[in-house]
């Protein structure tokens, strides 16, 4: 029975061409435009000022240093915004995001940073410059001042489409944008969620009728209704996201979590799917819109069309941000690029399974009707 | 003989509207019943209240000697169900249509493989089964709505309106296939509102409406249960008023109506009515242009019960 229902329903959603366009192709043509649009956009930055801290020693003084820093942090085209303080808060700074990172003063000069990203290496670039060339460089200020940037940046690619990376600005933002489409994409694994409830509940369809009428459980339905949803939405979700590795969207270097939470986002999305055409007595085209329009606008809220919309979000209704799936998805792809530590990453993962659960045993409660008011 | 189906005082509500009120019935083996009603009066609620898909307020039912429910599965494995609205997946071929729902009940292929052709041949679909459904003309599409519900050869099938909306080589082909499967041993409940298919088809009938049972029995026993015998529809070439006043007088007649020049006159079931109208006719030498005789239909016995049509 299980691989009846399995094959013929694997040859029933395969088969209906819209389901695959939004499911597949859809997603794929978002950030092809995304890709084209941002790509522009990028160029028109240029590079931006770094916020670093500088934590000054009481005993150990490099005034030559000192020269270099005042020098990179003054002027129109300055490279470095710099607040000099004590340790703590630095590292408070730091935490916060008000900083990329930030200089001990000593003997040995220090950069303390708690992610990897470009402002980082801009900063390691110019104190390995630095290392190198010592003193000679705070006296070519004087006299070449040009001369001496480029010394200090060598090394550095400035004319890569990066730009400044701090306090979730800029190209943070740009791919805040296709991790929202991501979530998208995984949210509307609801189709084929809202297509298998269709088609086996009898208040919704005749063969949901004949389904019902069939001699046995209608679990034995659904089971291998939704795996072949969630095999196919998981195609999808790979398919996603090998495309835009491809054309070279940043994830962080970590890819098996990025595949592993767009998988399973795509489940809750069938899941959602599944419990918005079990609940509610709209038909099916209605339930189609209702749930067309609600994934658009959890992405939306994930920042896929305005990202600061996710920051406004997170700062002002947390809790939203906390149970909004595609949130979770585009906020786990997020800390993947964004932070070393996959912390943020496993919350994210946690809560999103939390809510497969909830929406399970909805699914679970609500399946086992097999008699109906009305049909 | 033994009972399949027996229903006792169903009654269903949508809502605060009545569907179904105190039905009460039963199907023995080897019948094929009749629901005959117009429109709303309650047919699919009653077959879908007796297959346990409704929540139903009141009632009864027993399928095979035993009370059906929703986890009936001994029972429900042996019943085959046509749907009013078709019911088959656009994205699967007719084969695989057959085949899905077919494997709802027989899990060896062999055997599946078998039945499904069967069925093919039954409702004449042979040419068609790789087709899609959205292919197939709405006679062929009705047709493999039947073959869906018969494959797996339930020992009771129930058809609701499978006829509607087909053209006459389909409904033949329909109709024939019923009329096999029953010679076969199925049992039959089967819905229409098209008289002359019961008329052909059915053993026993049970007119509906309003949700109520107004009448049951054979198509035969229904028909003399009217007080009416034969319809006549006469035009003459010329009629005076008083003629017409004395023609209204005939002994046997119950009613007439004059619409235009066609007079229609409803006689008592006796035999010498014909005779009775010729000598009027002879009498007053008149003249007539046509005369047309009509025995009951069952839409009179509908007629004379609720005092409406059965199609409006
Ligand atoms: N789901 C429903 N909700 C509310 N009322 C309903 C529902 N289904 C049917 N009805 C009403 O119940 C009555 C019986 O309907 P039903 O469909 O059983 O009639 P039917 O004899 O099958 O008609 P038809 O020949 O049109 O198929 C009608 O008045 C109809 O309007
Ligand atoms: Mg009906």
């Amino acid at each position: 029975m299980f691989w009846h229902i399995f094959k013929n329903r694997l040859k029933i959603v395969l088969r209906e061409r819209t389901l695959v366009f939004w499911a597949l192709i859809f997603p794929l043509i978002l950030v092809t435009l995304f890709n084209f649009s941002f790509s522009n956009i990028s160029e028109m930055y240029k590079f931006k000022t770094i916020n670093i801290a500088v934590v000054e020693d009481d005993v150990y003084k490099d005034e030559d240093f000192m020269v270099v820093l005042g020098e990179l942090s003054s002027g129109s085209d300055k490279i470095f915004e710099i607040v000099y303080v004590g340790i703590e808060e630095a590292n408070e700074l730091l935490e916060d995001g008000e900083i990329s990172a930030y200089i001990l003063l000593q003997e040995e000069l220090e950069l303390v940073v708690n992610r990897s990203g470009y402002s980082q290496t801009i900063v390691k670039h110019i104190l390995d410059n630095y290392a190198q060339v010592g003193s000679v460089v705070s006296n070519l200020f004087k006299t070449n001042p040009e001369k001496a940037q480029e010394v200090l940046l060598a090394g550095i690619n400035m004319n890569e489409n990066y730009v400044d990376t701090e306090e979730g600005k800029d190209s943070d933002m740009v791919v805040v944008n296709y991790y929202g489409a991501i979530a998208l994409a995984c949210i509307y694994g609801g189709f084929f969620g809202l297509k298998t409830i269709n088609e086996m509940e009898a208040n919704l369809s005749s063969f949901g009728i004949k389904n019902v009428l069939a001699p046995f459980k209608k679990t034995k339905i659904y089971i291998p209704s939704f795996l072949v949803d969630v095999f196919i939405q998981a195609i999808c979700g790979i398919t996603l996201i090998t495309y835009l590795v491809i054309i070279g969207l940043d994830f962080g270097d970590k890819l098996i979590p990025v595949y592993s939470i767009t998988i399973l986002g795509g489940i809750i999305g069938i899941l959602i799917g599944s419990a918005l055409g079990l609940v509610g007595r709209f038909k099916e085209n209605t339930k189609m819109g209702i749930f067309v329009a609600s994934a658009f606008t959890l992405a939306f809220l994930s920042g896929m069309v305005a990202p600061n919309v996710k920051h406004i979000i997170q700062v002002n209704a947390p809790l939203i941000a906390k149970i909004n799936p595609a949130n979770l998805i585009s906020d786990g792809l997020y800390s993947l690029y964004y932070y070393d530590n996959m912390n943020r990453y496993y919350i994210n993962v946690i809560s999103l399974v939390v809510i497969g659960l909830i929406l399970l045993s909805i699914i679970a409660f609500a399946i086992r009707r097999r008699q109906y008011d009305s049909i | 003989m033994k009972k399949i189906v027996e229903v006792k005082n169903l009654t269903k509500f949508y809502g605060d509207l009545k569907a179904l009120d105190n039905f009460s019935f039963d199907v023995k083996k080897g019948e094929i019943i009749g629901f005959l009603g117009p429109n709303g009066s309650g047919k699919t609620t009653a077959i879908n209240s007796i297959l346990g898909l409704l929540k139903i307020q009141e009632g009864e039912i027993e399928i095979f000697g035993e009370k059906m429910s929703p986890e009936a599965y001994q029972i429900k494995k042996d019943i085959g169900v046509v749907l009013q609205n078709v019911a088959v997946f656009d994205y699967l071929t007719v084969y695989e249509n057959i085949d899905y729902f077919c494997g709802l009940y027989v899990k060896e292929k062999d055997k599946r493989k078998e039945l499904v052709e069967e069925a093919i041949k039954i409702v004449g679909l042979e040419k068609y089964k790789k087709f899609f459904p959205p292919k197939l003309s709405g006679g062929l599409l009705r047709r493999l709505n039947i073959a869906c519900g018969i494959a797996h050869k339930p020992k009771l099938l129930f058809l609701d309106e499978p006829t509607v909306a087909v053209d006459p080589q389909s409904r033949n082909n329909i109709l024939e296939s019923i009329k096999k499967l029953n010679e076969e041993g199925t049992t039959v409940i089967y819905t229409t509102h098209y008289m002359e298919e019961v008329e052909f088809l059915c053993d026993r009938v049970i007119i509906i409406d309003n949700g109520s049972i107004v009448a049951e029995g054979t198509v035969d026993e229904l028909k003399n249960s009217l007080d009416v015998g034969e319809k006549v529809e006469v035009e003459f070439r010329e009629l005076t008023v008083k003629q017409l006043e004395k023609l209204k007088k005939l002994k046997s007649l119950v009613e007439t109506s004059v619409e235009g020049s066609v007079i229609t006159l409803y006689f008592k079931k006796q035999k010498d009515n014909m005779v009775k109208l010729f000598e009027f006719i002879k009498e007053e030498k008149l003249e007539a242009i046509s005369m047309n005789l009509k025995t009951p239909t069952l839409n009179d016995v509908f007629l004379e019960i609720t005092g409406k049509e059965l199609r409006d």
